[in-house]
């Protein structure tokens, strides 16, 4: 089959591989009907998440068909269409019994990697280096997915591959941020206005926010978090992101802040850019973290954090004496989700919410490498790329 | 289980390591001084070899006068411990770990446990790093019904080892497992290097292993990419 291969640093390119086969009694052999690209596959195309292969097959967020299961699978049968999590949660740990799939015991073969990192290990996710299990990814027209009857959902009727594909991750990921920390009532500002920001600010208005604020510096985000997500807008590039927040909420601050960029944030302030990029390049930090200084510095007192854009590590400079002084609270985590997948297709399909206005490019598989560099440019106002197997770019 | 009859007999080891060092270098410049100096040069050559011998030999005639403990030889037994909690019931997981012939469907680096009856089993396993495969003869020595196990290896052991594993409630579903294992390297004073050098793979093998336990019983197999698609293995475009 065809698979997009990670060989180093932005260096992507479209390998003939072998079809995956069951490895294990609960797999499921899944024919990819979309695959989309994700902000935080652009980590691992930076070269900025360690453990990663030449020749890892990337993606993981995705759906498809089912056309073959494991002797172990009882939920799903041969022509299922269905929705993957892009987290691995084996379902029978203390975590994945307790909905905190993310932090599955068991899922991950290269757990002994992260207990040296982490502590303790967490679940493994498709497509995403070696730490995190080093699954095989969806961008292939085959994928291997391991404790099936978890991880697989299927599509409700009359909803579209386009409408559930980012049940898969980015929607999970941005109702966690909302449901993690909004409270009816709440004036919420959510950093980055990509797929998981978009996401987050529609989760925001179904959990009870008054009012939800978004930040980013590219207008035809912007314009979708205000058309589509009903936000306040705010350009970081253009104004004083603080005073901004300051005057839109009466001086109070906002009673919750997403992160929904992570570890590869720009700051509206130059100086504060280059001392991180610089940092950042020489490997003397891994992670860029000026969207969490400045989110503390703007978090009413006594607010919550809710951080889902992805970091790898550390970080440097991390104002750890103003969030304790206002006492914030913070809440984080890869999304869970198994937990909510379910309850976000019943949304889809009852037609409270429509995910698929953040597909701004449909392509073939074999245009991957490029799909990813114009991701990573935001060109042709690009929101995000999701690649069709079926298609031929030919 | 302690007596390692390839060493033969030494004299008991009652110097501690830094005690040893500052014998060694003190020895050593009393020496020189009894050679190049001048004064009390006999009484000095005498004191210097006294205390390089402390240093060489780990014992000091004074300490055995006075009865001064034997110290523990810190290369001879090598500990492996590990703690994890199984998501399920404590007899269940018991009765799983006492049905020792179970082990080698989960713990990849064990070839086979056959039960020899009388509480006696044989263990086959193959040590990465280790040419072809170890095996030892192994007895249960202890056992309390769902509480805890410990086994000794029998003489004629590739490795002679020894461990203990307790099982405790943990929550409302969980057992803890506390495991101890300890061996001891073939060969005398030069297996003791190599297990030295190899011990923080063993380790880790150990611990996997005990990953994988807790894996198959919580799951009922154990997670993998052996076997998956990547380009590192192109069929050509």
């Amino acid at each position: 089959m065809k698979a997009l291969c990670w060989n180093g640093t932005r260096n992507l390119s479209i390998e003939r591989v072998k079809d995956p086969v069951i490895l294990n009694p609960k797999d499921a052999i899944i024919r990819v009907a979309l695959s989309s690209v994700c902000g935080s596959d652009l980590h691992l195309v930076n070269g900025y998440i360690p453990t990663m292969k030449a020749g890892d097959i990337i993606g993981h967020e995705f759906n498809g068909e089912v056309v073959e299961v494991g002797p172990e699978v009882k939920k799903l049968k041969k022509g299922d269409r269905v929705v993957v999590g892009s987290v691995i949660g084996c379902g029978e740990c203390y975590y994945c019994q307790h909905d905190e799939w993310s932090l599955c015991d068991n899922s991950n073969p290269h757990a002994e990697m992260q207990e040296k990192m982490f502590g303790y290990p967490t679940a493994a996710i498709y497509g995403y280096s070696h730490l995190f299990g080093g699954y095989a990814g969806s961008h292939a027209e085959y994928i291997r997915v391991a404790y099936a009857d978890n991880g697989c959902f299927k599509i409700p009727d009359g909803v579209t591959w386009e409408q559930s594909i980012f049940a898969s991750d980015a929607l999970p990921t941005g109702y966690m941020a909302a449901d993690m920390a909004v409270k009816p009532g709440d004036i919420v500002a959510v950093w980055g206005c990509g797929g998981v920001g978009q996401m987050a600010i529609r989760s925001a208005w179904l959990k009870g926010a008054s009012r939800v604020i978004a930040i980013d510096r590219f207008d035809y985000r912007l314009a979708q978090a205000k058309s589509q997500g009903k936000a306040e807008i705010i350009n970081y590039a253009a104004v004083n992101v603080l005073e901004e927040l300051k005057a839109l909420t009466g001086g109070r601050g906002p009673d919750v802040c997403i992160d929904a960029v992570g570890m590869e944030a720009r700051s509206g302030n130059k100086l504060e850019h280059a001392y991180d990029k610089i940092k950042q390049d020489l490997r003397m930090q891994p992670d860029r973290p000026s969207v969490l200084r400045q989110a503390i510095l703007a978090c009413r007192k006594g607010g919550t954090l809710s951080v889902v854009g992805v970091y790898s590590s550390f970080v440097d400079k991390f104002p750890m004496g103003i969030l304790m002084n206002k006492a914030l609270t913070v809440r984080s985590g890869q999304m869970h989700a198994q937990k909510y997948i379910p309850h976000l297709l019943d949304l889809i399909q009852e037609g409270k919410l429509d995910p698929s206005y953040i597909l701004t490019h449909k392509w073939s598989l074999d245009d991957g490498p490029e799909g990813y560099s114009m991701f990573n440019d935001k060109a042709d106002n690009c929101m995000r790329v999701v690649f069709d197997p079926s298609l031929s770019s030919y | 289980m302690n007596e390692n009859s390839s060493t033969g007999n030494k004299p008991d080891v009652n110097v501690g390591q830094t005690e040893r060092i500052i014998s060694a270098v003190a020895g050593g410049f009393l020496l020189y001084n009894a050679i190049a100096g001048r004064n009390a040069r006999f009484v000095k050559a005498g004191a210097g070899a006294f205390l390089l011998y402390r240093a060489v030999t780990g014992n000091c005639p004074v300490y055995s006068v006075l009865r001064k403990k034997r110290m523990p030889d810190p290369a001879r037994n090598i500990n492996v411990r590990a703690t994890l909690t199984v998501n399920r019931p404590r007899q269940e997981v018991y009765a799983f770990w006492r049905n020792l012939t179970n082990l080698p469907l989960f713990m990849k680096h064990l070839q086979t446990v056959t039960d020899l009856g009388g509480g006696k089993y044989n263990w086959v396993a193959n040590m990465p790093g280790l040419p072809g495969n170890v095996s030892w003869d192994a007895e249960i020595v202890k056992e309390e019904e769902g509480v805890l196990l410990g086994w000794n290896a029998l003489p004629g052991s590739d490795i002679d080892n020894a461990g203990k594993v307790t099982f405790a409630d943990a929550g409302e579903n969980g057992t803890e497992l506390h495991i101890v294992i300890t061996y001891r390297a073939p060969l005398g004073p030069a297996g003791r290097v190599v297990a030295r050098a190899l011990n923080p793979l063993f380790e880790s093998l150990i611990k996997e292993e005990l990953r994988n336990f807790k894996r198959y019983m919580e799951t009922g197999e154990v997670p993998t990419i052996q076997g998956q698609p990547s380009g590192r293995e192109p069929l050509g475009v």
